[in-house]
């Protein structure tokens, strides 16, 4: 046997081998590259997620609406759910958002289009279950949160976002917003790229101009009117925060800047503002007289505007003031203190832990952040429950906190009416044919004939025990607690004590 | 005379239980802390009452005696159990879980306290000038989302349980607000909010009041007091996990325990 550096191979031999490598490493290397385009691929991914909710909506749409209407079938929810984007977003260029009515409404228009047989009534409700899916009203309209695969990172990762953002506004009154994610999934499907909204918004704008009717006029006071209330906003939460810690504001840096862009853009206001109120006045003087209401409804929302902007401008000057009467607190001399700022120190250290150490401090917290608090106490009974459950708890069993009395409610609220009347009658039909039972056999019978919810028996243990504990208010039943041998009387009570279902007799009343 | 020095500091000290003892209104409570201003054995003899029903004494001062629990452990102590119809879940299976609901009473706390004193320098203002600044729901949740905002980056997250997450995500992820909100819940953050500004209002931390640009709330001399004295300093042990609670009161020892 010969080791291959005995016996050199031939040169055209060893070129072959040298091709195979070369071509092994380009094989490699275009492996590596398809490796690096397939993570390219979370991109995708990611963006594909904002559409899920859109998706899922279209999936279940069999299951949403009342039983047996079948409202969503032959209707389209994505074209419908992309309506909806295209009205809110037209509401966020010319006010402060699209209002729920205004939502609902317009979707319902649509929806009639597409399936013109539904009720007026159906078709908004389709609209409305439509907004709120949208919302995730499903998780109580927490964040979209969908799971994905990172393949750079290697791992899975969790992207959360809303598509519309409901939000209150300056003026107190609840509105709808597109998100950054509403847009991405709204302009992805237009062909466009976010950062184009701007320009949109601006062409926009620029076209209704250009047209220069007084409808689009009226328009475009409204979007100033827009920007004029953000404006104030912004202000007002400058001057919140300057209250609050004149130490973190930089008068370069955080205020001067912005105030002299918000004068520069009210002045402007006012400025263009009175040449449409100029224009306007020669314009009613010559206008026949029919067409002056409009002309004068026209005139007035301009004038408010510009009174609106007048007050904004003079809360603009009169900063500079505020700011120096808040800096007069920067001269006095520091107080040396032993505590740590509760915004800049506590606050984030609070909100970087994890929620299970925060829900374990909880109490300790509360504690410690509240004034004593004396329990209340209502019936001696509570007072045996509450001896009874700190005796545990010493001895370590109670898992649950101690419990200490409040106040009850009518615990019947939570049921529904119809839900409190069928279940009376189904009582009244048992013991009508039973004579005389008792509350597990029941709610056994109940179960077993397999045509109420959990919520509906629930609902009938609740009215078994108010009764008990009330006879005047039971309809026509007795109830009667079976003493149980066993039990004996012992300062600590025993749960036998309490009604536990079969020891609970009903019977008709007298 | 003892019994009548027990009877009046236990007086004192039950006053101070109460919520919305006003010293203009009620002429015992305004005696009673004239002389623990003036004799230095009623004052003691207060402490010894307070500190024996696991109190601490906080302030007294014209307007009134502060008090507050000695420990997490004292039967005075607010527990959770004042927030237990919040904290109940409901029908809807898709309710918060309660450990985070726990959470969230607990930051939104703290978040509250922050929006009236953001810094030590507010909490030791005794010139009042702070106490005359309010704040509406909208400017607590600012200060709410603002912290959430520097914490939570916009990246994506590492797939993990809900109860390992941080509570400033938790925070994030909630509403601000819902259509048709009728009732305050822990669903949604002015929710919140809401609910512990109107328990702050209660027992009297907080004053609310209607203006031109709707309700807003103004801190009391007690809140300021009770954050300066106890809280922050306790809140700073709770944020570095230095956990120990004084189980039982060690007599006369309360200034310890005042943060001073």
């Amino acid at each position: 046997m010969t080791s291959p550096s005995d016996n050199p191979l031939p040169a055209t031999q060893v070129d072959f081998l040298n091709l195979i490598e070369d071509s092994k490493s380009k094989e490699d290397s275009r492996l590596e590259q398809i490796k690096t385009k397939a993570d390219d691929l979370s991109r995708q991914v990611r963006n594909l997620l904002l559409l899920y909710p859109l998706i899922r909506l279209e999936y279940e749409k069999s299951r949403l609406g009342p039983d047996g209407l079948n409202l969503f079938r032959g209707l389209d929810t994505l074209y419908l759910s992309f309506a909806m984007f295209d009205y809110i977003s037209e509401c966020m260029l010319f006010d402060l958002g699209a209002k729920r009515e205004g939502i609902i409404q317009h979707l319902a228009k649509e929806v009639k289009r597409i399936k013109p047989r539904l009720s007026k009534k159906n078709s908004a409700l389709a609209s409305e279950i439509i907004l709120d899916q949208l919302c995730n009203n499903k998780q109580n309209h927490q964040s979209f949160a969908f799971d994905y695969f990172d393949a750079q990172k290697e791992s899975k990762m969790t992207r959360s976002f809303r598509l519309i953002l409901f939000k209150i506004g300056e003026d107190d009154e609840g509105r709808y917003h597109l998100t950054k994610e509403g847009f991405a999934a709204y302009l992805s499907m237009l062909e466009l790229d976010t950062n184009m909204a701007q320009e949109v918004d601006e062409y926009l704008i620029q076209k209704l101009i250009d047209r220069g009717n007084f409808e689009d006029a009226l328009r475009v006071a409204g979007r100033n009117r827009k920007r004029t209330i953000e404006l104030k906003d912004s202000l007002k939460q400058k001057i919140f925060k300057l209250n609050r810690d004149i130490f973190n504001v930089d008068w370069q840096q955080d205020i001067k800047p912005f105030l002299d862009q918000s004068r520069d853009h009210i002045q402007a206001r006012i400025k263009e503002e009175g040449h449409m109120l100029e224009n306007l006045t020669d314009e009613i003087d010559q206008i026949e007289v029919d067409n002056k209401d409009n002309l004068l409804k026209l005139h007035d929302t301009i004038h408010d505007c510009q009174s609106q902007h007048r007050d904004l401008h003079k809360d603009i000057m009169g900063f500079n003031e505020k700011f120096l009467t808040a800096q007069s607190r920067t001269f006095r001399t520091p107080r040396i203190s032993n505590l740590a700022n509760l915004e800049d120190e506590i606050l984030p250290l609070m909100g970087k832990k994890k929620v299970n150490d925060l829900s374990s401090q909880a109490s300790e917290i509360t504690a410690t952040m509240n004034m004593p608090s004396i329990k209340r106490i209502f019936d001696p009974l509570m007072i045996l429950s509450i001896i009874d459950d700190q005796d545990r708890e010493e001895q370590g069993e109670s898992e649950v906190e101690v419990s200490d009395l409040v106040l009850l409610n009518n615990p019947l609220d939570r049921f529904e009416t119809k839900i409190i009347q069928e279940m009376e009658a189904y009582l009244q039909q048992r013991v009508a044919a039973e004579g005389e039972t008792d509350l597990k056999a029941v709610i056994l019978q109940a179960e077993a004939e397999n045509r109420f919810s959990a919520e509906q028996i629930l609902c009938l243990v609740y009215l078994s025990f108010q009764w008990y504990g009330n006879s005047d208010r039971s309809p026509g039943f007795q109830f009667e607690k079976i003493a149980n041998k066993k039990q004996k009387l012992t300062p600590k009570l025993s749960k036998s004590v309490y009604l536990s279902g079969d020891n609970l007799l009903i019977k008709r009343g007298e | 005379m003892e019994a009548d020095l027990v009877y009046k500091s236990s007086r004192l000290v039950y006053k101070g239980l109460l919520p919305k003892a006003n010293t203009e209104k009620d002429s015992e409570y305004k005696d009673l802390l004239k002389l623990c201003l003036s004799d230095h054995d009623f004052k003691d003899s207060v402490d010894a009452v307070a500190e024996g029903l696991m109190l601490a004494v906080v302030d007294i001062s014209e307007q009134g005696i502060i008090l507050t629990p000695l420990s997490s452990e004292s039967r005075f102590a607010m527990g959770l159990s004042e927030y237990r119809k919040e904290l109940e879940g409901d029908s809807d299976p898709q309710d918060m879980d309660a450990k985070a609901k726990r959470g969230l009473i607990a930051l939104t706390q703290v978040a509250i306290a922050a929006t009236f004193f953001p810094t030590a320098e507010d909490l030791d203002d005794d010139d009042y000038e702070v106490l005359g600044k309010s704040a509406a729901i909208k400017d607590m949740n600012t200060v709410l989302m603002n912290m959430c905002d520097n914490i939570v980056s916009e990246e994506d997250q590492e797939l993990i349980a809900p109860s390992l997450k941080m509570g400033a995500e938790l925070i994030k992820a909630l509403p601000e607000t819902l259509p048709n909100a009728k009732v305050p819940t822990l669903k949604y953050r002015y929710g919140a909010i809401t609910i512990i500004a109107k328990h702050l209002e209660k027992s009297g931390m907080l004053n609310q009041q209607k203006t031109s640009d709707g309700e807003v709330y103004f801190p009391t001399y007690k809140y300021q007091q009770l954050l300066k004295r106890r809280s922050v300093g306790r809140l700073f042990d709770l944020c570095h996990d230095y956990s120990q609670t004084p189980k039982e009161p060690k007599k006369h020892d309360q200034k310890g325990d005042n943060g001073e």
